[in-house]
């Protein structure tokens, strides 16, 4: 089991925590089909910012990840 | 039978002053305490201890080590038990899997003798062609497959899942292991050490001389180990290594979750059987199985057994067992003993007859095991005969590579040491002694000290490298595969694959590891390619000409033994959420079920069911009925931004919204399928009240938290899906209820249809919504939790003279099923869009954004389902279930996703999904579960009251 920096608990279990996704808000005008924009995210496997939440404490918070590694690089400050 | 037990020994494992008795095909047996049955059986003269998967040849203990899966055993309750590995319990009865009659006649050892018509791949070849046939082999094999059958009369009890946290785990307590837990123990480190045998110590005392400074050396640390703040875990072995160190480890009692800071693998190394013909006999066994008998069980199973040498470790064990009075015979090196060195020579004052230079080495049988052996020497052809009851195989080992290979560590076979040898760690990955293919004991217990300083430098944060031992000593014998003539010659035991299964598979093309695994089922028995996987790699490489290194290596996958499904699941502990009016439903015999997480009542039990919810039903439609409706999620916004945040979340436009008002909301995701509906309530500028449905309380919560965040916005988001209650009063007499509690003016002009409004009810300040789910004149009252029990009482106790009844979650379904009101995730699903089940009404996209609005413009177009309503001939109540299908000749037209008996319409109604937008009249069959079809018209979603006159009352 993996294990994530939460930053405001500290080192917690994966399974305490919510994957958010890369996705940043819909914008007001998109440059690219509907579809894409909502289906076709890049995953391809690189060092990425992605959203993640912590369930108990009801936090979202980024974190940058090497998806190729499978590791985290970071964990970016709450606000 | 006769006793095979030697006199006490020091350091045994057996109790002997403590017998236990347990029946073994249908044979009473006696043990001591400590035994496992494979030792109990063994010490009261068995030999033979199963039957093979495929022909049912005889089988008896081979590794001893539960490497090979030839003895397993079931009882009433659990099958498949490991006898190498399990002590037996008093007065069970144990049988042997996969016997057609008894163990010593077992019919289906007829299959052997078919064994020219069943070649590998047979399954495949089998099932290719004719096709008519398959039903009968399905039927046959059916029958023959298969290891033990599933007991469903299983012991039923569950052990919970422990996790703990450490700096250093590590796996093995053989000398390597207990010398680098040891060395560590200077640290404040907190250390785990594990391993899969009962006691400490792993093959310490196998080699070498008896009272040797090494073996006390071992002694000591394992005296030092359980006197320090170790943690110990004997009996468990290390199942895989999953991600951020985390290893399970397997007990009797469940499983310990180890989550480690660093791990260091002393796993050791799983000795190699020899290949010649014959080589499954009862009585031909690895040299380290017959160390385990003779060293922890006291157990000397043959008269005069001799041993198969191709390597060093032969001739140790040799003397290590002559030393214990054991009388070895002779020495059958298939290599010069010259190369062993003096030990060669030390032998031999011990009066075992070495014999160099063995070829064409087969077995004879007899009754059921094996009665001597036949070879030549490379000097003559001359056949020899030796007649024995007992071959120790010491050719080879395969380094225990598993965990480190599932880590992420490189492993690659080396030419030098005959064996796998490991080229990459990963990070925080340390390894010590046989696992490395390093076999003396002083050896061994330096690595171990070494790999303790490289994890020390590791946990302290330096990265200088990990130095370990390098050996360049063989202790394997670089091809111990002898074909014969007459085949029988078995590489894989779990599976009867002979050497020419082997050449078959590869010759029909199936010669990459990978395929020759798949397509002759080498390695994928029980063991899992523990003692066939390298001999497999060696009659490869040599079939194709290549070197051993560039065949490859299967991948080996968890779990490194079989672990019992019960432990996987752990106990079940799951939240249960309970309502504020969960006694007041229990203490009325509520037909509590479970709903999500939460427990509900469907309908309060006083007649039979059926008649109960029609009961419920009719209350509400003519006069007053309360539900608890406190699963409902409930969440506060507040802020500035609050209504931006609405805006951007949900699809409608909340600029009509006035305060004091309440509307119908739903949010789509970002393809636009529709996630979850509910109310939202306008307090003030800054102020929204909105419930969610109940599954979906926490992800809308977080998603809410998710927008706020990603727009950075300024708003408070509060859960109060706990903290408020909330319950429904609904029917044409409900206003009059309410009105004798509350001070509010329940008006139509005061207080309308979506109405919200903040008063009291005897004095507990709540929250009112006009709403309606069930299509009558309703309130819906917010109550703070603590509350809500009183309040409740108060409106049942206002509501007799009326007539007020408690209705279920049953009544409810089938009150807005009237209604055409869904229900999100039955009457939608995982692809439905607002515009296919009527809600295009609340679509705003003139908005300037929302969440999945680009996707809704495009469905807009594309929509071509569509939701509508259906209902049978008036007075039939046909039995149409959920998803039942409407069709036409071949054709589905569409799903049911909602059907009731509607006392009101007197038949059975519904919604359906239909793939293609239909006229409402249009007639439609739709087949029930028993295949009839039934007639149907298609109607409106809304059957009852669709200009919505009664609950705008």
């Amino acid at each position: 089991m993996k294990f994530l920096e939460c930053p405001n608990l500290g080192r917690r279990p994966i399974t305490e925590f919510e994957f958010g996704g890369r996705l940043e808000s819909e914008p007001a005008e998109l440059d690219m089909p509907a579809a894409r924009w909502a289906f076709e995210q890049d995953s391809r496997p690189m060092a990425c910012e992605e959203w993640w939440y912590h369930r108990s404490s009801k936090q979202w918070f980024r974190i940058e990840r090497d998806t190729q590694k499978n590791i985290v690089i970071k964990t970016l400050n709450y606000e | 039978m006769s006793n095979k037990r030697l006199s006490p020994q020091k350091n045994e494992w057996i109790d002997r002053s403590s017998e236990i008795t347990f029946n073994f095909e249908g044979k009473k047996i006696t043990g001591y305490k400590g035994d496992v049955i494979t030792s109990a059986l063994v010490a009261s003269g068995h030999s033979l201890l199963g039957r093979s998967f495929k022909y049912h040849r005889p089988r008896g203990f081979l590794s001893f080590a539960n490497h090979d899966a030839n003895i397993l055993l079931e009882t009433k309750n659990a099958t498949n038990i490991r006898a190498d590995v399990t002590q037996p319990r008093e007065e069970e009865n144990y049988k042997v899997v996969n016997t057609f009659g008894k163990l010593k006649f077992d019919c289906a050892r007829v299959i052997e003798g078919l064994s020219p018509f069943l070649p590998v791949g047979f399954y495949y070849k089998a099932f290719y062609s004719p096709r008519f046939l398959f039903p009968y082999w399905e039927k046959l094999i059916r029958r023959l497959a298969g290891l033990g059958k599933v007991k469903v009369s299983y012991d039923q009890s569950r052990f919970p899942i422990r996790r703990v946290f450490c700096d250093v785990l590590v796996v093995g307590a053989g000398p390597s292991g207990l010398a680098a837990a040891t060395s560590l123990c200077s640290s404040d480190y907190k250390i785990i050490i594990a391993d899969e045998n009962s006691q400490l110590g792993g093959s310490y005392n196998f080699t070498a001389n008896s009272d040797s400074p090494e073996q006390q050396k071992v002694i000591e640390l394992m005296n030092y180990i359980r006197g320090s703040s170790v943690q110990i875990f004997e009996s468990h072995f290390a199942a895989g290594f999953y991600d951020d160190k985390t290893i399970p480890l397997i007990g009797e009692w469940g499983i310990v979750l180890v989550h480690a800071n660093s791990v260091i693998l002393a796993t050791g190394a799983y000795e190699q059987p020899a290949i010649f013909r014959n080589n499954d006999l009862p009585g031909i066994v690895l040299s380290s199985a017959i160390s385990r008998m003779v060293h922890r069980y006291s157990v000397n199973p043959f008269s005069a057994p001799v041993i198969l040498a191709g390597n060093r470790n032969a001739y140790e064990v040799a003397i290590n067992l002559a030393s214990k009075g054991i009388n070895i015979t002779r020495i059958l090196d298939l290599e010069d003993p010259d190369r062993r060195g003096d030990i060669a020579a030390e032998a031999e004052q011990y009066g075992i007859k070495i014999v160099s230079n063995v070829e064409q080495l087969s077995a004879i049988g007899k009754g059921n095991r094996l009665n001597g052996i036949k070879y030549t020497t490379g000097a003559s052809k001359k056949e020899n005969t030796i007649i024995t009851d007992g071959l120790l195989m010491s050719v080879g080992w395969n380094p225990a590579i598993n965990l480190l290979k599932q880590a992420g560590g490189r492993v690659s076979y080396s030419n030098t040491i005959g064996q796998l040898a490991i080229d990459r760690h990963p990070e925080g990955v340390f390894s010590a002694g046989k696992i490395r293919g390093i076999y003396s004991l002083v050896d061994r217990i330096n690595d171990g000290e070494l790999a303790a300083d490289a994890c020390l430098r590791f946990l302290q944060g330096s990265s200088s490298p990990f130095e370990p031992i390098k050996t360049n000593e063989t202790e394997n014998h670089p091809y111990p595969i002898i074909s014969h003539k007459s085949g029988k010659e078995f590489v894989d035991l779990d599976e009867d694959l002979t050497i020419k299964d082997v050449k078959t598979s590869i010759a029909e093309g199936f010669d990459s590891v990978e395929l020759l695994k798949r397509y002759s089922t080498i390695g994928m028995g029980p063991s899992q390619g523990k003692m066939s996987s390298i001999n497999g790699n060696r009659i490869l490489a040599r079939v194709l000409g290549l070197p051993i290194a560039t065949v490859g290596l299967t991948t080996p996958r968890p779990f490194v033994h079989p672990v019992p499904i019960g432990h996987l699941a752990g106990q079940r502990i799951r939240k249960q959420k309970r309502t504020p009016l969960d006694n007041y439903h229990r203490n009325r015999q509520a037909d509590m079920k479970e709903a999500g997480a939460w427990v509900r009542p469907m309908s309060y039990l006083i007649n039979s069911p059926q008649e109960q919810i029609g009961d419920e039903y009719d209350a509400v439609r003519n006069k007053v009925g309360l539900i608890d409706v406190s699963t409902l999620g409930k969440i506060e916004i507040f802020g500035a931004d609050a209504k931006q945040l609405m805006e951007y979340a949900y699809t409608c436009n909340f600029d009509k919204l006035h305060i004091g008002m309440t509307r119908y909301i739903f949010m789509v995701d970002a393809g636009g399928t529709l996630i979850d509906d509910g109310v939202a309530a306008k307090l003030s500028d800054h102020h929204y009240y909105l419930t969610t449905t109940t599954t979906h309380a926490s992800s809308v919560l977080a998603q809410l938290h998710l927008f706020a965040r990603q727009l950075n916005l300024e708003v408070e988001i509060l859960d109060r899906t706990g903290s408020i209650g909330a319950i429904n009063l609904a029917g044409p007499l409900s206003k009059k209820v309410l009105s004798s509690v509350t001070e509010i003016d329940l008006n139509k002009e005061k207080f309308p249809y979506l109405g919200f409004r903040r008063g009291f009810l005897n004095g507990t300040e709540v929250r009112f919504l006009r709403v309606g789910f069930v299509g009558e004149l309703g309130y819906e009252i917010h109550i703070p939790s603590h509350s809500l029990a009183k309040t409740w009482d108060e409106i049942m106790r206002a509501g007799k003279q009326f007539g007020i009844r408690t209705f279920g979650v049953e009544a409810q379904r089938l009150l807005r099923l009237e209604k055409g009101h869904l229900i999100f995730g039955q009457d939608t699903d995982g692809n439905t869009n607002p515009y296919e089940v009527g809600l295009g009404w609340g679509v705003n996209l003139r908005k300037a954004r929302f969440h999945g609005k680009h996707s809704l413009i495009r469905l807009k177009e594309l929509t071509r389902r569509s939701l509508v309503g259906f209902r049978c001939e008036s007075g039939t109540f046909p039995a149409i279930l959920e998803n039942n299908l409407a069709i036409e000749g071949s054709e589905i037209l569409g799903r049911v996703t909602s059907v009731g008996h509607s006392p009101t319409a007197e038949t059975t109604l519904g919604l359906l999904m239909l793939n293609d937008p239909r006229e409402i009249g249009e007639s439609i069959s739709i087949r029930d579960s028993k295949g009839q079809m039934i007639k149907a018209e298609v109607s409106a979603t809304a059957f009852y009251d669709p200009k919505n006159e009664r609950q705008n009352m």
